[in-house]
């Protein structure tokens, strides 16, 4: 489901034609929401209306992936793990990337799936300071590499910053 | 506690019992390899969408082998004495052909190619005899403990191509096979 997005008690459509354009100053924030089978949809906010706006998914659902942890059973991520999950949300935020899913993992940790064109990619963020890529690519024969976490955003930005 | 006064407390049925059973190492390409999942599929699901492996965990790699089961939902029966007759009862189950589960395929890790494959091995415990491991073999090299994750990202991608989905997990508690 879209998160039905209310700028000041009105409507985003309503809201851009009365607010006023963002100037120098303002962050221009973009937001992302998708539901199950729904193309994605991108809003721009700015932060001179931001505090009044009910927003938002982030890249990596953080509460979402610790209920489902809990409901599983699993371990739960350790606050090393999270910081650098918050470093990867921000990465993929600053890309446009959504991931297809995230989900926690039975030892501790996040694993994030992504789909662009025709790669399939792959990474798990572990509690014990491992981090996957994984990708496959057409017809190639798939590619795995295991590193630590800061080996995985240098992979990551060599990835997705060409 | 002996298996003869252990299954029948924790409700497991008979046909699984070990009974003194040997284990049987031969597997036929066709025989189905059954296991429990713990994540619920769209109800319009179909074994073409592609699909997240999440649904395909690779932890205690278990399967119960049809070939001494009753019913695919025998693979939902808890056979963990601790956890006192709590079975998987809103689980789902999903199949493999031994067939499908062995398959070798080429991967390149960390800028190797390598040759993995998965073989099914008929390892019985109390109140299961169908319990069935598979081992992980890196260039005919058994992989136990420490298996690289991107790796096991590999087999998950792999065998979620060739699943069926026999019973969908749900929120509902199923009865369970006599």
């Amino acid at each position: 489901m879209l998160a039905e997005l209310v700028i000041g008690g009105l409507d985003a459509t309503t809201a851009s034609k009365s607010l006023a354009r963002p100037t120098k100053k303002d962050n221009i924030v973009c937001v992302s929401s998708q539901g199950p089978g729904e193309p994605q949809r991108y809003i721009s906010l700015y932060s001179s209306i931001l505090s009044n706006a009910i927003v938002v998914n982030d890249a990596i659902d953080m509460k979402a992936i610790f209920s489902k942890a809990v409901q599983k059973g699993f371990e739960p991520m350790n606050q090393e793990a999270k910081n650098f999950v918050l470093t990867l949300n921000d990465f993929f935020n600053s890309k446009n990337i959504v991931p297809s899913s995230t989900f926690p993992i039975s030892d501790g940790g996040v694993s994030i799936e992504i789909n662009v064109a025709d790669k399939y990619y792959n990474f798990e963020i572990a509690n014990d300071g491992e981090a996957s890529f994984y990708k496959e690519e057409g017809d190639k024969v798939p590619e795995g590499w295991d590193y630590s976490y800061a080996g995985l955003i240098n992979r990551l930005k060599a990835e997705f910053n060409g | 506690m002996d298996e003869n006064n252990l299954c029948p407390v924790i409700g497991i049925p008979e046909r699984l019992w070990v009974s003194q059973r040997a284990e049987d190492p031969i597997f036929e390409e066709d025989e189905i390899l059954y296991r429990r999942i713990h994540t619920p599929l769209p109800e319009d699901f179909t074994e073409d969408d592609d699909i997240s492996i999440e649904l395909f965990e690779i932890k205690d790699d278990s399967y119960n082998r049809s070939k001494y089961c009753g019913s695919e939902k025998d693979v939902l029966f808890n056979t963990r004495i601790t956890d006192e007759g709590r079975h998987y009862t809103n689980w789902g189950v999903i199949s493999l052909t031994v067939k499908d589960l062995s398959v070798s395929s080429q991967f390149n890790h960390e800028g190797r190619d390598v040759v993995c494959k998965l073989l099914p091995v008929h390892s019985p415990v109390p109140c299961n005899y169908s319990h069935t491991e598979a081992w992980f073999y890196r260039d005919n090299v058994q992989l136990s403990k420490n298996k690289p994750r991107s790796m096991k990202t590999f087999f998950r991608r792999s065998l979620l191509k060739k699943i069926k989905v026999l019973v969908h997990y749900n929120d509902q508690h199923v009865v369970m096979p006599d």
